[in-house]
């Protein structure tokens, strides 16, 4: 029953997505009255299915949802979701849920494709120990809040060109002030940074205790350590330096590019201990 | 059935001094309605805006035509002589549909002004008080608000600025998240500079300098605004304290320089800075739009905003206009069951005498209790054997002559006696 139940969710989850972020776009960029009145319902019935699928997945495979990258981009997918709509129920503005919700899209178009490919294959047991489920789960956090912070980033410069420009089209009318985005990139940064500087702590401990070939040298911990250092940068320039605009959100950029590259070269090519997947 | 009629004068039909001359007041439309309905029309409202003034009717006989109706309206003005032609005429499904676009600002001048719809609101509130709206126009006013609020909400008709103030304000809501405590200079204190800085007031911004060549004329819109005054030779190093910036003056040359610009980002950190050149000769170098986080835009630009956004409202006009059809036709689904009513009642009467008849045989053999208990029986079998025919003969008829067959059909079946056939008779005052 839970197998057919979490099947089934796995099917529905990839379209709800697909669905969401046609319907956000075709609300972005024409003024299709369907889209506007039901994007925002699809958007809540969405999250209460991935939270129902996460459920689901935890429950059959006892497990969180942590132990390959397709289970951590279909969780990205979801904090990213639910990060967007709580921002779209406290603001009211929906203008970035087409940027936003089309990258949660990706997450789990991709996760719920691969994850079906490589179903079988086994679990790295090491990630079914908590002090490392915990250490993921506020990495992903992390990342999902500078995910979403390069987001507001690209939507800062796509607004901004337009205003310098003087060509006012569909990112004109329909994003929020650049003030606004600029408050939204940093506010994500500041989120995702105390989410990974909480993972950093957790794995500083752990990572030693668990892993007799463990070596602060290893290219993920120093590509996760230039994530950080960027990061804060960033936050530092903000809140003490009282540095803003074009300059701050180019920041985010920079930090999200060494996060992909954290996440992709560098895990898969060069790191030793600190991979699991 | 009788015919409802649309008459007056609009931005279409006549020039604005006509209109100008027949915009009637609140006491006015009052004073016409009370003194007309009962003896012209059964019926009517009146929208009087600035662009408008448009008398609704439902006449009281089929004699009264939409001329007459005209001729009263002019005798509110009679010593004014107006063109015949200056005067559009509808009736019927056109008038129901005008009064429907005029609700939904697709007939505005300012094509999605909304402000209509309020207006259209107050006409019908109006003739309440006045006393001349009965079933009828509460169903056209109930329909037209309804479409109104419908195009307002289902199409992008009223969306964006379409004057150059309040794009103005729109470019500056589209930097800064919140306009209030932003601080912003005026440059130049004319009639253009004044009314950006009284829109921006309106709009929240408290803290406005004004500077002026004229020193005097700048004190004196800044007392108007609530503002401060600033010397013309001073403002160039004061540049950095403000956040927006709106140049106006009618100087021959640039008063704004590139130079004096980047030394204030400098001082300011960068913040962003909006400058608006609303200036003819152009007061604002050009190539300060080149400095990071500064946004200059000229009225050029701020043109272009408008013109899209007018473009954008013009596209919205098919989906307006299939929104208004739905309703016409929703109200004459309503309308044309009316006719039915005389003969509703008549069955109703009918079958009352049958019934009243036979308990009236039966009064002196059952007691009291007995009689009170068969008069609720009898008349709840009456509505219960009535309401099959009351429903399908009520049913919406999309042509006329659907209706009257229904009609015809039902007075043969239960011997209905003909009418006196004016149906309309009951057509306002049900």
């Amino acid at each position: 029953m839970l197998h057919i139940a979490n099947s089934i969710a796995e099917v529905l989850l990839p379209i709800a997505y697909v669905l969401l972020a046609y319907m956000y776009g075709v609300s972005f960029f024409s003024t299709d009255a369907v889209s506007a009145r039901l994007k925002s319902p699809l958007l809540l019935l969405t999250a209460v299915l991935h939270f129902l699928y996460v459920g689901l997945h935890t429950a059959e495979y006892n497990r969180c949802m942590v132990t390959t990258p397709f289970e951590i981009m279909s969780l990205i997918a979801f904090t990213i979701t639910l990060t967007y709509v709580i921002i779209e129920r406290r603001t009211g503005e929906s203008g970035t849920g087409f940027f936003i919700l089309s990258l949660a899209a990706v997450f789990e178009l991709t996760s719920s494709v691969v994850m079906k490919l490589s179903s079988g294959s086994d679990v790295n047991p090491v990630l079914s120990n908590m002090a490392i489920g915990t250490h993921v789960t506020l990495a992903v956090f992390g990342y999902a809040g500078f995910a979403l912070s390069a987001m507001h980033a690209v939507m800062f410069l796509l607004m901004y060109r337009e205003l310098k420009r003087g060509s006012f089209g569909s990112a004109y009318r329909n994003l929020p002030s650049l003030e606004g985005l600029e408050h939204m990139t940093v506010l994500s940064s500041l989120v995702g940074f105390v989410f990974l500087s909480a993972s950093v702590v957790v794995g500083a401990i752990w990572l030693p205790r668990l892993f007799t070939d463990f070596s602060w040298m290893d290219p993920k911990l120093l590509s996760t350590g230039i994530v950080w250092l960027l990061y804060a940068m960033l936050l530092l320039a903000h809140y003490a330096m009282r540095i803003d605009g074009h300059r701050i959100v180019k920041l985010s950029l920079w930090g999200f590019g060494a996060i992909v590259l954290s996440l992709t070269v560098v895990n898969v090519f060069l790191s030793d201990f600190h991979r699991f997947l | 059935m009788a015919l409802i009629y649309a008459v007056g004068v609009n931005h279409h039909s006549a020039p604005v001094k006509v209109r100008e001359c027949l915009h009637l007041s609140d006491e006015e439309i009052e004073d016409f309605l009370r003194r007309h309905t009962g003896s012209l029309f059964r019926e009517a409202s009146i929208v009087s805006t600035c662009n408008r003034t448009e008398l609704y009717a439902l006449p009281l006989h089929e004699e009264i035509d939409g001329d007459e109706l005209i001729r009263a309206l002019r005798e509110m003005r009679p010593r004014e002589k107006f063109d015949d032609t200056q005067f559009f005429r509808f009736f019927s499904c056109g008038a129901v549909a005008h009064l429907f676009r005029v609700a939904s600002a697709v007939d505005s001048q300012i094509l999605g002004d909304m402000q209509i719809l309020n207006q259209v609101k107050q006409s019908y509130e109006l003739s309440v008080r006045a006393g001349a709206v009965g079933n009828v126009f509460n169903h056209l006013y109930m329909g037209a608000l309804h479409t109104g609020k419908r195009v307002r909400n289902e199409t992008a008709i009223g969306i964006g600025a379409v004057s150059v103030s309040f794009a103005a304000v729109e470019l500056a809501r589209k930097i800064f998240a919140d306009l209030h405590g932003k601080r912003v200079l005026i440059i130049g204190s004319g009639e253009t500079g004044a009314l950006a800085a009284r829109h921006l007031l309106e709009k929240g911004v408290d803290n406005i300098a004004v500077t002026n060549r004229t020193h005097e004329k700048a004190v004196a819109l800044a007392d108007e605004i609530r503002g401060r005054a600033m010397r013309f030779e001073s403002f160039p190093e004061l540049l950095h304290e403000f956040d927006m910036i709106v140049s106006a003056t009618s100087a021959p040359t640039h008063v704004v320089s590139h130079d004096a610009v980047k030394r204030a980002m400098k001082k300011r950190q960068n913040h962003p800075l909006l400058i608006l050149d609303l200036a003819v000769p152009r007061d604002v170098e050009p190539t300060v739009n080149d400095l990071p986080n500064v946004f200059l835009r000229d009225l050029d630009s701020i043109q272009n905003i408008i013109d899209q956004n007018l473009e954008q409202r013009r596209q919205q006009i098919p989906k307006a206009d299939a929104i208004v059809t739905e309703e016409v036709v929703n109200f004459f689904l309503w309308y044309n069951t009316l006719e039915a009513a005389p003969t509703i009642q008549q069955l109703r009467d009918k079958f009352e005498q049958v019934r009243a008849a036979e308990l009236e045989r039966f009064r002196n053999r059952i007691d009291a209790s007995s009689l009170e208990a068969v008069d609720v029986l009898t008349r709840r079998i009456i509505n219960k054997l009535l309401h099959p025919t009351m429903v399908s003969i009520k049913k919406p008829a999309y042509d006329s002559s659907e209706l009257s067959t229904r009609i015809q059909l039902v007075r043969d079946l239960f011997d209905l006696e003909e009418d006196s056939g004016d149906t309309s008779q009951g057509n306002g005052t049900q």
